[in-house]
């Protein structure tokens, strides 16, 4: 009766081995999976850390090169790789080998280092190769006993073993790889293929951003260019005028005062024809006189520095009307001025503005009636706007615009003179102030001119 | 299934029927039993189980399952009050499932596969959860929710008139107050 009771208590005891068993177990599996656990949070900051270094690097560098070099010492760092290089892609050979790397021992991986640099590698050939053909990461276990790695063959001892590249992507397009490399054999990580195709992405974006610098770069050059060469042919300009000025003005100056004299005292012998071509030829020279003046004028209203200053419009009108008066006198015109606002202008050019409209008003008058010349002015919305109004012979409304460029006329020079350069004059200085001008005609009624400038050229106020 | 699922059993068994039965339960079943609530175990585990417990108490596997979630309710309920505190009714409280409950769950215990439920709340007394899973654990849901209702001191009336159990492609739950 021994052996049940004996039986019962070792029963009692097998099953309490049994649970304390199970017990020890699961609480080494829960151990287990707590390490891991641990180990996974441990390996995902480390990463995450990797991410924000890179990330730092491609917001914070100076330049492209700068940024890959930090990136790739973070790599290498991240990984406990010794070596890391980059390439960039180019159009003629594939891959260009850079000077950019991280060599934690440049003794070891010098001959590597010789090599890589002076191997190009075409789309598909080598670790970089095949990165650049297929846009994703490639790994390599052991690089001495792969077909398809030339530097390989190129020296007796790398000196590398594992290597694996990414691609540094714009988009879809592979502009650049990063090579890394280890001295054993390495089995492919899946896990680091996939971060490090995050980084590629990263630095992907520090290239984008600088071509999107170069070619900005390259517009402002370009403009920077373009105004260098305006100014210089605004200067051969002035200097071309300023010759012509001198050596056409100088022999015409002669011709009149040869023709002027011989008139004044010779008239006597010359015969009545004589003193007619005599005349008319000085006539002539004085037009030309007045053309080369003209365009010297508007040639330098194009290259006249600005110099902008308050102007009495009120004032400057009423001076020129004074310059006028002979005019005035003569055509027994009647001109009425009105209230005319102060603007932000350039005084002289202001004052060749309104002499040529005035004398435009006064010139083309009908025949038998006397001109009646109004200028008034209104500001609204910061435009200050000037009309010039006569009851002159008026133009056909499609000649509008026309009678704006150089040399343009309408009428014959035996009924007009003029030299058809005085509205294209106008037409400058307002655009140089920021402003328009129109002609409106209405034929045998009379012609209005409107000029729209801003009051303010943003002047300092005076005090 | 995750390994608390297999630690709410064995609560439930040895507080009903004792530590022994749990022994026997596992040696019947011819598993391991060494669970800890984080680790993954087979499902094949917990029907093994099942099928043990239904031999033993001469009950049909069914009934096993409802009655241990029924009985693993006021256990979760120890645990996770937070899940439960701001709720007055089952209907309320289960109709945090899709939204709360199980995807802390997820995040509590990684790798945790949990349903997903189609519930339509239109009608003021009658619940209508639609349930799939390749594990077809109706019975568990029906325990589960009849664990919440008296937690909450209800008494519920549960129907399925779509049961996978009964080849429908999936079960339809139609749960109303009695
Ligand atoms: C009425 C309320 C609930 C219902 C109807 C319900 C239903 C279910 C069902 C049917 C499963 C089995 C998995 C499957 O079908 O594939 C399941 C699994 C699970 N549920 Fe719930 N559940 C409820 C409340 C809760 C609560 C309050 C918790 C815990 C805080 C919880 C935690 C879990 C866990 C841990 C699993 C196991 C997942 C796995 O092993 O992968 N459930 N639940
Ligand atoms: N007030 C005006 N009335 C009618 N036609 C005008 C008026 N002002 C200018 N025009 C027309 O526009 C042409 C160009 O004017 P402008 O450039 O000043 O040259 P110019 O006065 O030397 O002829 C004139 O020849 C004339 O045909
Ligand atoms: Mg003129």
């Amino acid at each position: 009766m021994t052996e049940p009771f004996e039986d019962v208590g070792s029963a009692e005891v097998v099953r309490l081995r049994r649970r304390l068993d199970r017990e020890r177990r699961a609480r080494q599996e829960a151990e287990r999976i707590s390490e891991q656990a641990t180990r996974e949070l441990y390996e995902r900051q480390q990463e995450l850390a990797l991410m924000v270094a890179v990330a730092r690097a491609a917001n914070d560098s100076a330049d492209v090169p700068d940024a890959l070099s930090r990136a790739i010492g973070h790599v290498c760092e991240y990984m406990k790789w010794p070596v890391g290089h980059v390439y960039l892609a180019d159009a003629a050979v594939g891959l260009r080998p850079t000077t950019i790397w991280h060599i934690d021992d440049s003794e070891c991986f010098e001959t590597f280092r010789r090599v890589t640099e002076a191997t190009p590698l075409a789309t598909g050939e080598g670790l970089g190769g095949r990165v650049l053909a297929t846009g994703r990461p490639v790994w390599l276990p052991d690089v001495t006993v792969e077909a398809n790695f030339p530097r390989a063959r190129l020296a007796a001892d790398i000196a590398v073993r594992g290597g694996f590249g990414f691609p540094i992507l714009v988009g879809a397009e592979v502009v650049g790889v990063m090579e890394f490399f280890t001295d054993s054999v390495q089995p492919a990580d899946a896990r680091l293929l996939e971060l490090m195709a995050k980084i590629g992405t990263e630095l992907g974006r520090v290239i984008e951003r600088d071509r999107a610098r170069a070619s900005e770069q390259r517009l402002n050059r370009e403009l920077a260019g373009r105004a260098t060469e305006l100014a210089r042919s605004n200067t051969e300009l002035e200097q071309f005028a300023s010759i012509a000025s001198h050596d056409l003005q100088e022999p015409l100056r002669k011709v009149r005062t040869f023709t002027e004299r011989v008139l004044a005292n010779e008239a006597g012998q010359l015969s009545e024809q004589g003193r007619d071509y005599l005349g008319r030829a000085n006539a002539s020279a004085a037009r030309m006189q007045t053309l080369i003046q003209d365009l010297l004028t508007f040639s330098r209203t194009a290259t006249r520095e600005r110099s902008f200053a308050a102007v009495d419009l009120g004032r400057l009108t009423a001076d020129v009307l004074e310059d006028l008066e002979a005019a005035v006198q003569r055509s027994k015109a009647t001109v009425v001025v009105g209230a005319l606002p102060t603007i932000d202008a350039d005084e002289l050019q202001m004052r060749q503005l309104m002499q040529n409209l005035l004398t435009n008003a006064l010139k083309f008058r009908r025949e038998g009636r006397s001109p009646e010349v109004s200028i008034d002015g209104i500001v609204s919305d910061g435009t200050a706007e000037i009309r010039v109004r006569d009851n002159g012979i008026g133009f056909d409304p499609q000649y509008g615009d026309r009678i704006f460029r150089v040399f343009e006329r309408l009428h014959g020079r035996s009924r007009y003179d003029g030299t058809g350069i005085g509205l294209a004059l106008c037409r400058k200085i307002v655009e140089r102030h920021g402003g328009t001008v129109r002609a409106d005609g209405v034929p045998d009624v009379g012609s209005t001119f409107t000029v729209a400038i801003p009051v303010s050229q943003g002047l300092p106020t005076p005090r | 299934m995750k390994g608390i699922v297999y630690n709410l059993l064995e609560v439930c068994v040895s507080r009903e029927y004792g530590e022994d039965m749990w022994d026997d339960l596992l040696a019947a079943a011819g598993v391991d039993g060494a669970y800890t609530s984080v680790g993954s175990y087979p499902d094949e585990d917990l029907f093994a189980l099942v099928a043990a417990a239904s031999e033993a108490l001469g009950k049909p596997p069914n009934s096993i399952i409802r009655w241990f979630g029924c009985s693993a309710m006021p256990l979760l309920a120890g645990q996770y009050p937070s899940f439960f505190e701001p709720h007055t009714s089952t209907r309320a409280f289960a109709l945090t499932l899709n939204g709360i409950i199980h995807p802390e769950v997820r995040k509590l215990y990684p790798g945790a596969d949990v349903p997903t439920f189609n519930f339509d709340g239109s009608t003021d007394d009658l619940l209508v959860m639609g349930y799939w899973s390749p594990r077809r654990l109706c019975a568990f849901a029906e325990g589960l929710l009849q664990g919440a209702a008296h937690h909450y001191g209800e008494q519920i009336v549960i129907e399925q008139p779509q049961c996978m159990l009964r080849d429908d492609a999936r079960c339809v739950l139609e749960i109303s107050l009695r």
